[in-house]
């Protein structure tokens, strides 16, 4: 009988110490990483996420589960059955386990589907350690600093109602003659219906047999500001339009900046709605080149939402306040009403070219 | 057809471990009956525990209701009818209500272990069990084992949060280090044990200094009441009918009958074949391990290249041979350099405010300057030699440190030994550099 007692009050005694030392020394030197394999990418394509643990100690560590918040909007893209994932509206929650040995890192790859924009973050994990019984022995909650920006789906030009794809061509070539004004001579081409005979380079002509003009450099860049309308319910014409559609019209701003600029050309943006750090206030980015500038813009689309701040009637009323001529606008839209048609109208006549794309049309058509 | 033949699987498996977590009450039960009686006591165990197996399949009004008359049933038979025996009949109530669990738990594992563990008692003080000692013994160390798997198994569950997420090389980790605690456990208790006995058996009583003659004797125990209803049973009791022997051999005869039935019907059917089941049993031989199918990558790697050699406690025995080792391995520009270093730190970290935007020349200045501002430096003061020594070298330690850092030209070790001539060997001075 004294010695049953006797293992009893042994075990206890090793799995009390044990209990300790997990509790004190179990976290110490044990880092958790979580990162994504890219940091930006466009909606609908797949980003792996990364969750890094090492131990760097002697102490094994029988099981660690890590629990985080995830937005809801990240699918992974295996059904992870030896995951637990709780899906909610907003957020799921997601645990993983592992197994980690004396100074061993582990990696851990899961393929996540990105199909919906925005900018999603991951604020804080919660590591909780079991020691050599299997009991928990410990849980801490770490702030974590991760984040992924998922652009608007950006869509092929083919895929452009035909009107706005005509007009986006020719604002990234900007072949016209009209347009060709600059005094400085960039080469030769060949004459076209419509140029004027002060144009031939005589001299080339005679040497090639061929009709030449001067190819002058354009007096106007190729630039384009998008417009894009936050208005989701016209209230004058019970019109709406879908969150759905909104998408869409960010997809095709999106697309349509990145078309330009790919070309060369600059691209700005308005955007009468909510974006990240401009709250309250008209969105404006004035056109500019360059891959950073079109990252800027996708950046900030990323994080735009269908709530108006400012009316489409009083964006163009500035617009056309500014009394630009020569620009390029191209107004993304759900509907437009007869003083929005004016004011577009009045835009034409400054001397700019303006767009129309209608989602409501879309969706009719 | 699969999965029913899986369901009579698992029935018969776990009708096999009830069976075994019982072994050691059955031997103690049956250990005065004859074979037949055991092998009798053995089928209507398993007849019981099976029956109530089924009754729980039941309604659970209906199964409860049929459990109860059942007990009350076998516990009035066992009073009326078998009073010696009446621990049997209680055994197969207790069997009967167990048919509820349909898998066994931990608690499960607990109550084999605890049996075990009984047996072994009541064996140490009954002489005609004493040859199962020993079995009872190794079962018990089978049944704790398990039990603590058990345990581990449904703590990783837990830890699982119940939803799969543990994979197999997580549970066999955990397996593995349930068992290194369990083996460091029994070590500790067999370098323990002789002394813990010493300390849990009581003194014995020195019964010498007692006077027998005044002790009472112990009274008489009552006289056990008879049975009414023995008379009327015993009076059922007449002598053995040859029908029965007549009912065995039939049963028998339809036992073999059906056998060879089924077998010849087995037969018939079979679509196996020699070279197939030869085949079969090669190919899980040389059966590749199969991999467990992840939904994510995994890679492991180990850190103990990056471990730092010489700075563990272990390696804090030796650090002052490695020390000199490390320093004689430095270059001249490199000793200059730590010095350099060694003093700044000394610095900071007795309160100096170091500026990161000044030169070599202004933070040596500063820390003299610094030094003079606190108190005057004492001959008690233990960073006093330090500090003298300091005051000493500064202008040739900035010298040489400059010479080192920014000129082409190389530092001799006549340099660096003149530098270092003084400098005192308290704690302060050898904290880094020997």
């Amino acid at each position: 009988m004294a010695v049953l007692i006797w293992v009893v009050l042994m075990m206890c005694g090793c799995y009390i110490l044990q209990r300790i030392a997990y509790r004190w020394f179990g976290l110490k030197s044990v880092t958790y990483i979580r990162s994504f394999s890219v940091p930006r990418l466009f909606a609908g394509q797949t980003v792996w996420m990364h969750e890094t643990i090492a131990n760097r100690k002697r102490l094994p560590l029988p099981w660690l589960r890590v629990e985080s918040l995830l937005p809801a909007q990240l699918v992974f893209k295996q059904q992870e059955a030896h995951m637990s994932i709780n899906r909610g509206d907003q957020l799921q929650n997601h645990a993983s386990l592992f197994s980690i040995p004396p100074h061993t890192e582990i990696v851990r790859k899961h393929e996540i589907l990105c199909p919906h924009r925005g900018k999603y973050r991951i604020l804080s994990y919660t590591l909780s350690l079991g020691d050599i019984v299997g009991v928990t022995s410990k849980t801490v909650k770490q702030p974590a600093d991760c984040e992924v920006v998922v652009y608007p789906k950006v869509k092929e030009l083919r895929d452009f109602p035909l009107e706005a794809r005509k007009y986006l061509q020719s604002v990234r070539s900007m072949n016209s003659p009209i347009m060709e004004d600059h005094y400085y001579v960039a080469g030769i081409r060949p004459y076209r219906q419509g140029d004027s005979f002060r144009m031939v380079n005589w001299n080339a002509t005679a040497k090639s047999g061929e009709l030449l003009v001067h190819k002058r450099e354009s007096m106007q860049d190729n630039d384009l500001t998008i417009i894009l309308n936050a208005e989701l319910l016209d209230s004058a014409h019970n019109r709406r339009i879908t969150p759905e559609d909104f998408e869409e019209a960010l997809s095709y701003a999106a697309s349509a900046a990145q078309y330009v600029v790919s070309g060369g050309g600059k691209a700005g943006l308005l955007f009468n709605g909510i974006a990240e750090g401009n709250e309250g206030m008209l969105f404006r980015a004035p056109a500019r080149a360059g891959s950073a500038h079109l990252d800027l813009l996708l950046d900030a689309m990323a994080s735009f939402q269908p709530v108006t701040t400012l009316g489409l009637s009083y964006v163009l009323e500035q617009v056309v306040a500014d009394r630009t001529s020569g620009m390029n606008y191209m107004l993304i839209t759900g509907f437009v009403d007869r003083k929005q048609e004016d004011l577009v109208r009045q835009l034409r006549k400054q001397g700019n070219a303006v767009e129309l794309l209608l989602l409501a049309k879309e969706v009719k058509s | 057809m699969g999965y029913e033949s899986s369901a009579v699987g698992r029935a018969i498996s776990r009708i096999l471990l009830e069976w075994l977590i019982w072994l050691p009450l059955w031997i103690i039960l049956t250990i005065n009956i004859g074979a037949m009686g055991k092998l009798g006591t053995i089928a209507a165990a398993t007849g019981f525990f099976a029956l109530g197996f089924l009754l729980f399949k039941l309604s659970a009004v209906w199964s409860r209701i049929t459990v109860a008359a059942i007990l009350v049933i076998l516990v009035a038979v066992g009073i009326g009818r078998y009073t010696n025996d009446l621990s049997i009949f209680l055994w197969m109530g207790v069997l009967l209500w167990r048919g509820r669990y349909r898998r066994l738990k931990p608690l499960h594992y607990g109550l084999a272990f605890l049996i075990c563990a009984a047996a072994v008692i009541v064996a140490s003080q009954n002489d005609s069990l004493s040859g199962y000692r020993l079995l009872f013994v190794i079962l018990a160390i089978v049944w704790v084992v398990i039990w603590f798997i058990s345990i581990n198994r449904s703590l990783l569950d837990e830890a699982g949060l119940h939803s799969n997420i543990v994979t197999r090389p997580v549970r066999l980790a955990n397996r593995k280090y349930l068992f290194i605690f369990l083996a460091a456990g029994l070590l500790v208790f067999a370098l323990t044990v002789s002394y813990g006995q010493q300390l849990l058996t009581p003194p014995k009583i020195n019964t010498d200094l007692l006077d027998v003659s005044e002790l009472q004797p112990p009274p008489e125990p009552p006289k056990t009441q008879e049975n009414p209803l023995s008379g009327l049973l015993d009076k059922e009791q007449g002598p053995p009918s040859p029908i029965w022997d007549i009912l065995f051999w039939i049963m028998v005869g339809a036992a073999v009958v059906g056998a060879i039935w089924f077998a010849r019907l087995m037969w018939r059917d079979r679509t196996w074949t020699w070279n197939g089941m030869i085949e079969a049993i090669r190919r899980w031989f040389i059966r590749a391990k199969k991999m467990e199918a992840l939904p994510y990558v995994e890679e492991h790697r180990s850190l103990l290249k990056e471990k730092k050699k010489g700075h563990s406690r272990f390696d804090a025995l030796f650090r002052r041979h490695n020390r000199i080792a490390e320093w004689e391995r430095l270059s001249n520009p490199e000793k200059v350099r730590r010095l350099y270093e060694e003093t700044v730190l000394s610095g900071i970290e007795q309160g100096y405010d170091f500026q990161t935007h000044h030169t070599p020349a202004e933070t040596l200045e500063g820390i003299e300057r610094w030094r003079a501002s606190q108190r005057p430096v004492s001959d008690n003061d233990k960073h006093s030699s330090y500090w003298k020594w300091l005051l000493v070298i500064r202008l040739s330690l900035l010298q040489l440190y400059e010479k080192a850092k920014y000129s082409p030209h190389s530092i001799t070790e006549q340099e660096v030994k003149e530098l270092k001539e003084h400098r005192p060997e308290g704690k302060d001075a050898s904290r880094r550099s020997p």
